[in-house]
């Protein structure tokens, strides 16, 4: 027989009323498990959009003006969007102030024919002499320096380095893969040398079955810009628009911050219901622990009588009220978990349609939410109950026995 | 003395009216005795009984307890002392109905501070005593009125109290268990010299204490010693 304590009579408490415990314990479970999720979504999309602005390595992002947004869809969302711009724009950037160094990518699509390895892709011509965004990344590579018809794979492609593949006719040595990152501009696209590319769109326009790649050379989609130190990519981004015409300068900070904006939007509501859940459990609490303290008056005076002092009466009533939720809150947690997990790629897919990047969270940052969730569900047991806890430990115990037979 | 009161009184206020259920009480109870107090209802038993075992606080006046002026501890001493040195039996099941019959026996130790030995083993003695060795592991609700009282009994001795207050212990109880809880209380008393302090209602009872107290009004009018 296990010792008898506050807790175990606590525990052993809770099963009188069963019922009453177990619609606590599912009403605690569903707040919980509706918060649990909310930050779980909201973690993963956060962690998206600075994964997808870090990884970049660039303080600025330089476009042809009006593809603003197509270039963020691009970097978020992975979406091959075609504009370009004349690769004289790098030249009159790196003249900016403040620029540190310059890289420049041009983006295009794979066909969705055979004649691509891989159809429908985002195929990214980078110039490896400047690169500071793909190499970076690579994980496994073959064991010789990149060269000309060499191309880099984001982790989803099926190819293993020394792969051979097509990308409209032209063949391509598969030279290394990117680490796996979640997001999928890096993920989902095929990096290749930028003159290749060029080669590759003289190539697909010189007949065949399949429509050419409208890229003349000498066009890029964007500068790549990394600041000097001290100079902030907001002023960067006033000067490179005052100097350069026709094009706008994206500061990376920004488009952190608009995803912020966004996800406030989406989840906006949903906070305030997860809000109005939590104070309405609290609230329930409070009205069920006062009911429990009001039937069980001659019991905790009878407490009171072989022992118990306040102290001890105050931390009976928060304790089962503790227990009550912290069993919600796990359960919420797993239902919460289970949920999300059964629907990840609904999740995943609805968030990749709204152009928001959206990673998986860590292990670690899942149990920091679960710690989290815990604590906010021990919480609502134990802000609900003290009241009821404070009334109870008050009672003179001769009273609570005369008035509660 | 183990018990003293001094110009105990307790008034309660119900709207303007103002009720003295105990008016000037001074008591004197010596170590090992068996005192049984008295009265109609209303009469101020009740109100006595707990203000001597440290359950309501006394308008006026004081109660010493091993020499110990009990109302001017805190609600830590109050309750520390409730718990060693004083055994509580009530009229009604005073039984946790959560709890089994040991695990009831056992409860008070969770409220003690240093406790020593083996709790259940003593728990089990106590509960053998009373003649309940079988019915350790029943839950009240699986337990007979008497049976319900035995426990309690066990209950108010597993800290080894000087002290019983027991709060018409045979009231609802046929006259036979009432009988057999009597005899076990003056087997408590005589074998382990505990002092008892018995309300009740009913004189036969009383006449087999060592000394009555009858109360009427809020005050003790007589007291009887019994051969």
């Amino acid at each position: 027989m296990g010792k008898i304590n506050l807790f175990y009579l606590a525990r052993r408490n809770l099963k009188r009323k069963w019922f009453r415990s177990l619609a606590l314990i599912l009403a605690v479970t569903i707040a919980s498990g509706a918060l649990f999720a909310s930050v779980l979504m909201m973690e993963s999309v956060g962690r998206g959009a600075e994964i997808s602005t870090s990884m970049l390595g660039a303080d600025v992002m330089v476009v042809p003006v009006g593809y603003e947004a197509q270039a963020r869809a691009s970097l978020l969302a992975g979406e091959p969007n075609k504009f370009y711009m004349s690769r004289s724009v790098e030249d009159e950037v790196k003249n900016v102030p403040g620029v540190a160094q310059t890289s420049v990518q041009v983006f295009a699509e794979t066909a969705a024919f055979p004649c691509c390895g891989f159809t429908k892709s985002f195929l990214i011509g980078f110039d490896p002499e400047t690169d500071f965004t793909v190499m970076k990344w690579v994980g496994e590579s073959l064991n010789r320096p990149f060269g000309k018809d060499d191309a880099v794979l984001g982790y989803s492609l099926a190819a293993l380095p020394g792969f051979k593949t097509y990308v409209h006719g032209h063949e391509l040595t598969v030279w290394g893969k990117l680490r796996q990152s979640g997001i999928k501009y890096f993920d989902n696209s095929l990096f290749v040398p930028i003159e290749t590319l060029y080669d590759i769109a003289e190539e697909s326009k010189k007949g065949g079955e399949v429509a050419p790649l409208e890229i003349e050379r000498g066009q890029i989609s964007v500068v790549l810009v990394k600041a000097e130190e001290g100079v902030s990519p907001d002023v960067l981004e006033v000067r490179i628009e005052g100097r350069v015409p026709g094009v706008i300068a994206i500061p990376m900070p920004r488009v952190l911050h608009t995803v912020r904006a966004q996800m406030a939007t989406l989840f906006g509501s949903l906070t305030i219901l997860v809000a109005v859940l939590w104070v309405a459990n609290t609230l329930m609490v409070g009205a069920i622990f006062t009911t429990i303290v009001s039937e069980r008056r001659k019991e905790l005076g009878i407490l009171r009588a072989i022992g118990a002092n306040r102290r001890h009466v105050f931390r009976l009533i928060l304790a089962e009220a503790a227990f009550l939720t912290a069993l919600g809150g796990l359960l919420g947690i797993a239902a919460g978990g289970a949920l999300f997990y059964a629907y990840k790629g609904i999740v995943t897919s609805s968030f990749s349609a709204l152009k928001i990047p959206y990673i998986w969270p860590t292990a670690a940052q899942v149990a920091a939410i679960s710690v989290f969730t815990l604590i906010s569900a021990l919480a609502m047991g134990i802000i609900g109950a003290l009241y009821p806890a404070y009334t109870s430990a008050k009672l003179d115990p001769y009273n609570a026995i005369r008035t509660g037979e | 003395m183990i018990i003293k009161t001094e110009h105990l009184c307790k008034t309660y206020k119900i709207g303007d009216q103002v009720i003295e259920a105990v008016k000037g009480v001074d008591i004197e109870i010596e170590r090992g005795k068996f005192v049984s107090i008295v009265g109609h209802s209303g009469s101020g038993k009740t109100t006595l009984l707990s203000m001597i075992g440290g359950l309501t606080r006394p308008t006026h006046g004081k109660v010493y307890i091993d020499g110990i002026n009990i109302w001017n501890l805190s609600d830590e001493k109050l309750s520390e002392l409730r718990n060693k040195k004083i055994g509580f039996m009530f009229q009604f099941s005073s039984l946790i109905p959560t709890l089994n019959a040991i695990e009831n026996v056992m409860l008070p130790v969770a409220f003690g501070k240093g406790v020593s030995g083996d709790v259940e083993r003593r728990a089990k003695e106590l509960l053998e005593l009373v003649g309940l060795g079988h019915r350790m592991h029943n839950v009240p609700s699986q337990l007979s009125g008497g049976e319900q009282r035995r426990v309690a009994i066990a209950r108010a001795l597993i800290n080894d109290p000087d002290i019983i207050l027991a709060d018409e212990p045979t009231g609802d109880l046929d006259r036979e268990t009432e009988d057999e809880v009597m005899e076990l209380f003056l087997k408590i008393n005589r074998d382990f010299g505990k002092t008892f302090v018995m309300v009740t209602h009913n004189p036969e009872l009383a006449k087999r204490t060592d000394i009555t107290l009858r109360m009427e009004n809020g005050s003790i009018i007589a007291r009887e010693e019994h051969g």
